[in-house]
């Protein structure tokens, strides 16, 4: 009796053990059926397949979870398109965010046609992990704009990713506390007297996030300065430290000791842009929803406003940043990937994109589409596009982002005063432009 | 059996040499001794092995041992396919899995050496036992014996199996990584790494170097955090076990069980909560403002100096339960009669406590003492999840901040910046410091263990 009852025991404890063992990123559709979803494809044609032999194709297609369905009709068209494969797709869901880290541990496993922030594109070529996109590669080009084909592709010049939705930060403001004309220019915004709200708190005028070095350079690029040299190929070029570097260094300086500024951390920009204590913060797409359901009709958004630095005034100028699809170096079906990835990008399905989830898109044709401009983010994200710059595309940009941010939270901490602003800089060149062992 | 088996720890070479022509045979033919002197099943299983070992070895053995050594050298290719317009990838060299499969192949090779060697010392114990007329083991012996005298060899061959797997090869292959230049810049299967000998130590160890202006400041961070933290929770549970111990204290029970909920929480929680409520924004600070404490926030994170006070006091809340449960124990076994008889004495409770509780408590913890300092210095958890190794400063390099351990950096390298080889360096590192406190510190306990304690 004791020994059926163990031997009973093991058997679930077995059970429970490999019921966890399954694949966590298989997509949770609620039509059960196609639980991370096979779609058989192909056979839509006619058995008399005229083009000579049908090949067979199993792709395997990573999307986050809100895209999951309109990627299922897309994958349906594509196979509908192409009746020279016999495709098969296995479409799960990963998140832009963890693709790459996912790719690095384990590339046999990982999916053929997924989702790549263009930032991290130079570094998973450089470990070898992305093909080069050349299917037709010039057509594909045309589609897109210069900024976002240069972002796009690797040290080698090559097209590593198709770039389908811009990624930038730029700017959204309360319409009650700022005009239009008001949000051009930083300084106007800071200048103004917002008072306090209904509660006797101070309203804050301005937000930005100094401590993170992928918003500090806007500082730095507006005033001239920039990473790697002008064209961003240089490893030992960059040029924060010279008068241009001090002069935007010494205006972030001032914008933290300004009391209109607001530093965001913590996530306090959302909570005070909630209380109605904060004119105007800088984010992006992500946070669109957020803000909106925060302001209601007050909502609005707009590109990054313009900096007298030195003199000078310029936009603030951001890492341009966009979303794209790329196909695994080792996939076993280089062709078929490729033009699916394509396909994810074409125009019409961009145009889906869209329409279903909001998703800015970066076809040409499509930006200057008349409803695109009344959906405040989209407008206000191509806008700020003109002024982003390209992030430097060589393996050496892996060491800009930590001296920065030391840089940046120093700042904000009020450890790095004007007295020590030129040691610290050249401290922040020197970092970035080394190459530590051998 | 146990008998003879003491009787023939002899070396190989006299093995061979006193054996007979079976014998000799034997060490080339796996088993042919066993199977001349009856044992066929035992021997065909050792000479199956062998098969099958040099099956391997030439299969693949040699060729990932020659791997291993290259670490490659063909580097991954592409080339423009002009008939369907595309790029096709040519896979190259990946030295990762070539460092893998030599480790592997290394290991394979060692345990053959350990099953040749117990074929060898079977065989003559079986020619031996021939020889004197005794009877010799069937394979039925064998395994009835493997439940009964050698339950043990049974119980743990599983366990020894798991162990050599799942931790000594990934721990050699790790170590191997150290002395090679397997950074962010070569990383496969794009590109390959080389062994580079002891570059990586030396680039650390220099004081000149910036990676060595890095390692030496958070090596006597870690130093020091390690002493703090074991000492300050010592002592902190050693006072909070005697005030809770003292007379006149009601509903010890109460009291004991309330601190010991500190420990019911799990550490990483309570550290991430702590750590968002000390933020710049968090309701510590806000708090103080509103109370017309400070006028700005204060930089319990923020600023290096504070921040490695906050993180030795946060941690009092860590350690100390443990501590204090472990003391109250020691406390209650001390007789009674030593503190009345010091008591009328004349001796005041410091006197008493100096005199008398310490010199016990410390006889008594000093391997707990040790062991505590030993983990300290690898303190993963309260670093990270309370500051993230932050603040950040421009004086170190490869991501290290002020409050990083070498643990915790190293998991940075591992984790931002994919610099394994880096990583690795540390680990070691880490591991001689380690291992040489653990030495010296038990070795002048284990000499004042010999003395009398109690006087």
């Amino acid at each position: 009796m004791k020994k059926t009852l163990a031997l009973l025991l093991s058997v679930c404890m077995v059970i429970a053990l490999l019921a966890g063992c399954g694949s966590s990123n298989q997509g949770s559709a609620p039509a059960g059926n196609t639980a991370g979803a096979e779609t058989g494809g192909g056979s839509s044609a006619p058995a008399s397949s005229n083009a000579g032999e049908v090949q067979k194709v199993s792709l395997k297609v990573w999307v986050p979870e809100e895209e999951m369905e309109i990627t299922r009709q897309m994958a349906d068209s594509f196979a509908a398109a192409h009746p020279e494969y016999d495709i098969t797709f296995d479409i799960s869901i990963t998140g832009i965010d963890e693709s790459v880290n996912l790719l690095e541990t384990d590339s046999d496993t990982a999916a053929d046609v997924f989702q790549v922030p263009s930032g991290s594109i130079v570094q998973v070529t450089n470990e070898g992990l992305l093909l080069p996109i050349g299917y037709q590669v010039d057509a594909v080009k045309a589609l897109y704009g210069d900024g976002a084909i240069t972002a796009s592709s690797g040290e080698d010049g090559l097209l590593y990713g198709i770039p389908f939705s811009p990624n930038s930060f730029f700017m959204f403001y309360n319409k009650s506390l700022f005009t239009e004309d008001e949000v051009k220019s930083l300084e106007t915004m800071l200048a103004k007297d917002l008072g306090n709200n209904a509660n006797g708190e101070k309203i804050y005028n301005f937000s930005f996030t100094i401590h993170n070095s992928w918003y500090i350079e806007s500082f730095f690029y507006a005033a001239g300065c920039s990473v790697f040299g002008p064209d961003g190929k240089d490893p030992t070029a960059m040029d924060w430290n010279n008068a241009n570097g001090f002069a935007a260094g010494k205006y972030c300086i001032d914008l933290v000791n300004n009391p209109n500024y607001l530093e965001d951390q913590d996530g306090i920009a959302g909570a005070m842009m909630n209380d109605g204590r904060l004119g105007a913060l800088c984010s992006g797409t992500w946070s669109a929803n957020d803000i909106k359901a925060a302001l209601g009709d007050d909502y609005a958004a707009c590109a990054l406003p313009t900096v007298v630095i030195n003199g000078t005034e310029s936009n603030l100028s951001n890492f341009a940043d966009y979303k794209c699809y790329a196909v695994k170096a080792s996939t076993a079906y280089p062709l078929a990937a490729q033009q699916f990835a394509e396909w994810l990008c074409n125009e019409e399905n961009q145009k889906i994109r869209y329409e279903e989830n909001a998703v800015t898109p970066t076809c040409l044709s499509l930006a200057s589409d008349p409803a695109l401009a009344e959906d405040p983010a989209s407008a206000a994200l191509l806008a700020q596009t003109e002024f982003a710059v390209a992030q430097p595309s060589i393996p050496q940009i892996g060491q800009y982002w930590t001296p920065v941010e030391a840089l940046g939270t120093g700042i904000v901490h009020g450890e790095i005063t004007e007295a020590n602003l030129q040691q610290n800089l050249d401290a922040v060149v020197e970092s970035v432009t080394t190459k530590l062992v051998g | 059996m146990n008998n003879t088996l003491r009787n023939r720890r002899r070396s190989l070479g006299a093995i061979f040499v006193e054996g007979d022509i079976f014998t000799k045979l034997s060490y080339v033919i796996w088993g042919l001794s066993n199977i001349v002197r009856g044992q066929i099943v035992k021997g065909c299983v050792y000479l199956g092995i062998e098969v099958a070992f040099f099956y391997y070895l030439f299969n693949s053995g040699i060729m990932n041992i020659a791997n291993m050594i290259t670490l490659g050298t063909n580097e991954q290719g592409m080339y423009y396919d002009e008939s369907i317009g595309i790029y096709v990838v040519q896979q190259g060299d990946n030295s990762m899995l070539m460092l893998l499969y030599g480790v592997v192949a290394l290991t394979v090779i060692a345990m053959a050496l350990v099953v040749w060697v117990t074929s060898i010392r079977s065989g003559e114990l079986a020619r031996l036992r021939k020889v004197n007329g005794q009877k010799v083991y069937g394979v039925a012996d064998d395994v009835v014996s493997l439940f009964d005298q050698n339950l043990v060899r049974l119980f743990l061959f599983l366990p020894l199996i798991g162990i050599l797997i799942f931790t000594v090869v990934p721990l050699i292959y790790m170590i191997l990584m150290a002395f090679t230049n397997y950074d962010s810049d070569h990383q496969p299967p794009g590109h390959l790494f080389n062994w580079v000998g002891l570059t990586n130590f030396k680039a650390i160890l220099n004081t000149g170097s910036k990676l060595g202006s890095t390692f030496l400041p958070i090596l006597g961070w870690t130093l020091i955090w390690a002493v703090v933290a074991c000492f300050s929770c010592y002592f902190g549970g050693i006072f909070l076990a005697i005030l809770i111990n003292s007379k006149g204290i009601k509903l010890k029970k109460m009291w004991r069980t309330i601190f010991v909920l500190a420990m019911a929480v799990p550490a990483f929680v309570s550290l991430l909560v702590v750590s968002t409520m000390l933020g710049q924004n968090g309701i510590v600070n806000v708090l103080l403002q509103n109370w017309g404490f400070t006028s700005s926030p204060l930089p319990f994170l923020t600023n290096a100096g504070w921040a490695r006070g906050t993180v030795i006091v946060v941690n009092l809340w860590i350690g100390i339960p443990a501590t204090m449960l472990m003391v109250s124990g020691i406390l209650m076994n001390i007789p009674p009669e030593l503190y009345e008889s010091a008591s009328i004495d004349g001796a005041n409770p410091v006197q008493q406590f100096v005199k008398i509780t310490f010199p016990y408590m410390l006889q008594v913890t000093t391997p707990y003492l040790i062991t505590n300092f030993i983990s300290n210095i690898n303190n993963f958890g309260v670093i990270y999840f309370l500051t993230g190794g932050a603040p950040q400063t421009l004086e170190y390099y490869k991501g290290a901040g002020k409050t990083d351990l070498l643990v915790t950096w190293l998991y940075k390298l591992t984790k931002d910046s994919n610099d394994f080889n880096l990583a690795a360096t540390i680990g070691i590192l880490i591991f001689i410091i380690s291992a040489t406190f653990s030495l010296i510190t038990y070795a002048r306990a284990g000499v004042t263990r010999n003395e009398e304690a109690l006087q």
